[in-house]
């Protein structure tokens, strides 16, 4: 196989469309996305009793691996890598790719690696250098999940993984331009100790309640984990990806911990909606990122006021928490399985200052 | 084509690609002993490796060492941008994306981690992962388009240039600021020696008796820009990117496979991108001097350099030998190295090999570096762990005359 060669190809022709033709999640709710899917439809919250004052959403999943994945045996590899197996091997209908190929790509989002690294470094902080041990430190690099889908579902493809929805952006590109036939696209977050009390030490998270994404009032987001595999295909049938737009604010912060603003994300939305062919009131539904910490969420209402009328955003965020690297995934299949109603805009932003937004558009997955 | 029309780096011989050309000439190596962390104990295998001066640890808060790997990479883009003149360039800032690689050299949070353990840490040193490092960049260099972090273990900043060469491709972006920066750190420090892959003396790539890698410290970012849109404003091209590929190769979670199935397939590929394959006459090999990894690589080379029918000799260097393997940094180093040298009649050597491991005829394997070539195309090969394999293919500009 050869790609596509590194020249200028914006020709319509050499252009493919791109289609969400399967979903899989691990979540707060369970295994499954339609475990998922009848969690937020209830409208009922993922969140486990408070404990020590702390409310999480988190995810048990080790049967379920060694259910589905019988073959792979001791060491097994880690719990995140668990659940983005146990997502993407949803995603391809619980069908490996046979045989493995080179057109099937693997792409994934995390924001953090720090769990397993947590892990690695607490032992050797306790115990001394020789406690390193060599399969934390493989487990540790943050794309082993990535790795996995090539060894165990064999997407060997264009392998790349990145934060802030770069994977579903890199994605859609590498699908039009052909230099794939199928993207399975993963977004991944596993909850670390250390993450949470940072998270909570800089007054992200609620010490009081549950989070009320775009609500003034809200006490700040609660965090969850979880895994949701998306499979992409060009040409293929379901609800299509009409586009995909990333950007970013530079400025978003003095030492990088900030929203951007939104005049970036204005101007992302009106490329991306453009590009779409959708005016903002034709939307029929926008899933936007707000997890209830108000400084965020003040950014994709005031960036939207600023090209036009859409519908209010919601949020998965107030039922799923904040997934980090699972968020924007996470939306994307909530915006497939309502894209029939009308084309459905989703969007992004995090403290790092990027931005992220697309349009689905068309029939279930 | 895709035109690199800026190049900016950081390593253990200092800023900027002057110094390691300076070194590559002599045969120099930037080998010296660790001093960032504690390595009295016999069960770690070395305490040499390759960092950069300038940096030394428990001067404040803000002074960890990925701080001081943030602020080198904002000064190799710095430098880029500053040669491809982009502050003059026509280009909308949403136009201009920064795609950078890094691994565990995110560092933010592993700094987070260890501080957590004694005290009070700081919970911004958490916001300090690889977004940091593009949004720096972009900070840098005034660009608001797509900022993308890749971590994709060692080959991250082959990736971040290919993936800034396919985004400019397909008519997303105008331009990019692609490239990596990582350093050595205790985590990979003591993960390579607890996998037994360092070296303990100074690696020897390519190599029969090579026993391991050495780390290294490391940034580098490139500016790329088509080549119609480079040439219209005027901007001299210091080569260009004719190909790139990347899979997941799917053999094992660190090691490579044997057989080089995956790297045969990204340079195969790399190549079919470029065009004119049978011109190939470098490769800038992975090449980090473990035993897995090098023979195979050198097997897969000469496989692909024969079905594309390179008539050879096809020169096999590898740059880890003067620069250590510096991860994140290394695919974009690494490129940015193999351009500058292109430009130059430079093929470089890899100094310590003695005795080349097994190779096909028409490859030829070096320890000194030869002046006075002008090969046209070369491959940049950058592997990693969770099988990530990647190629980029470089094609030569106009050459310089030697300073």
């Amino acid at each position: 196989m050869a790609c596509a060669p590194l020249s200028h190809h914006q020709d319509s022709r050499a252009v493919r469309e791109v289609t969400i033709s399967g979903i899989g999640a691990v979540t707060a709710y369970g295994v499954g996305w339609s475990a998922a899917l009848l969690g937020l439809d209830a409208g009922r919250s993922a969140f486990d009793a408070p404990e020590q004052g702390r409310t999480l959403a988190r995810v048990a999943a080790a049967d379920a691996f060694k259910h589905t994945f019988p073959r792979v045996r001791p060491p097994r590899p880690g719990r995140q890598t668990q659940m983005l197996l146990l997502a993407a091997h949803e995603a391809l209908g619980g069908r490996p790719i046979s045989p493995p190929g080179w057109r099937v790509g693997a792409m994934v989002d995390r924001s953090f690696d720090a769990a397993v690294t947590a892990k690695m470094l607490g032992r050797v902080l306790s115990g001394g250098a020789r406690k390193t041990r060599p399969l934390l430190f493989a487990e540790s690099v943050a794309n082993a999940p990535l790795g996995a889908l090539a060894l165990h579902l064999g997407a060997r493809g264009p392998s790349l993984l990145t934060m802030g929805g770069g994977a579903l952006y890199l994605a859609w590109h590498t699908l039009r331009a052909g230099d794939a036939d199928s993207v399975l696209v993963g977004g991944l977050e596993e909850l670390e100790a250390h993450q949470v009390q940072a998270f909570e030490d800089a007054g992200f998270v609620s010490d009081c309640g549950a989070p009320l994404p775009y609500d003034a009032a809200s006490p700040g987001a609660t965090l969850g984990e979880g895994a949701v595999a998306l499979r992409l295909d060009s040409e293929g049938t379901g609800p299509a990806l009409l586009a995909v737009g990333h950007a970013t604010d530079p400025e978003c912060g003095l030492r990088g911990w900030g929203p951007p603003s939104p005049a970036v994300l204005a101007a992302l939305l009106a490329d991306v909606l453009g590009a779409s062919g959708v005016r903002p009131r034709e939307l029929g539904a926008w899933i936007g990122g707000g997890n209830g910490t108000p400084a965020l969420d003040a950014v994709e209402p005031a960036a939207m006021a600023e090209i036009g009328e859409a519908p209010s955003p919601r949020s998965l965020k107030g039922l799923l928490g904040e997934t980090l690297g699972a968020g924007t995934c996470a939306s994307v299949a909530w915006a497939a399985h309502r894209a029939e109603d009308g084309p459905v805009l989703v969007t992004n932003v995090d403290l790092h200052g990027q931005c992220f937004a697309a349009v689905v558009a068309g029939g279930e997955p | 084509m895709i035109a690199i029309t800026g190049v900016g780096a950081w390593s253990c011989f200092g800023r900027g690609t002057e110094p390691i050309l300076r070194a590559l000439a002599h045969g120099r190596r930037g080998l010296g002993p660790l001093t960032r962390f504690d390595t009295d104990d016999p069960w770690l295998r070395t305490t040499v490796g390759m960092c950069a001066p300038g940096w030394r640890p428990g001067t404040g808060r803000a002074a960890n060492a990925w701080s001081h790997a943030l602020a080198e990479a904002e000064a190799a883009a710095a430098t880029a941008a500053t040669q491809a003149g982009l502050d003059s360039a026509p280009y909308s800032a949403s136009r201009v994306a920064v795609l950078g690689g890094t691994t565990h050299g995110s560092g933010g949070p592993l700094d987070y981690l260890r501080a957590a353990r004694t005290g009070a840490p700081d919970p911004e040193l958490l916001a300090w992962t690889a977004a940091e490092l593009t949004r720096r960049v972009a900070r840098v260099v005034g660009a608001r388009g797509p900022s993308l972090a890749l971590n994709t273990a060692c080959s991250s900043g082959a990736n971040a240039i290919g993936q800034a060469a396919r985004l400019l491709s397909s008519g997303a972006i105008d331009c990019a600021v692609a490239g990596g920066a990582d350093l050595v750190s205790l985590v990979t420090y003591l993960g390579f020696n607890s996998l037994a892959a360092l070296s303990r003396t100074g690696c020897r790539p390519l190599d029969i008796d090579r026993d391991g890698l050495s780390l290294g410290d490391g940034a580098a970012f490139l500016v790329l820009e088509r080549e119609a849109d480079a040439d219209r404003r005027g901007t001299r091209s210091l080569g260009y990117l004719t190909g790139y590929a990347c899979a997941g190769e799917g053999f094992h979670p660190t090691a490579p496979d044997p057989e080089g199935r995956g790297a045969r397939h990204v340079m195969r590929a790399a190549l079919a991108g470029d065009g004119r394959p049978s011109e190939l006459a470098l490769v800038c090999a992975h090449g980090t001097g473990t035993p897995a990894n090098d023979a195979a690589e050198v097997a897969a080379i000469g496989a692909v350099a024969t079905e594309v029918d390179a008539p050879g000799p096809v020169r096999v260097f590898s740059l880890k030998a003067t620069l250590g393997h510096t991860l994140g940094a290394a695919g974009a180093l690494e490129a940015a190295v193999t351009l500058t040298a292109m430009r130059r009649g430079l093929v470089p050597g890899t100094p310590g090999l003695e005795r080349p491991v097994e190779h096909e005829d028409r490859l030829r394997l070096d320890a000194t570096p030869t002046r006075g070539e002008t090969p046209r195309l070369a491959l940049c090969n950058s592997f990693g762990f969770g099988g990530s394999v990647a190629a980029l293919c470089l094609r030569a500009a106009r050459p310089l005359q030697e300073d």
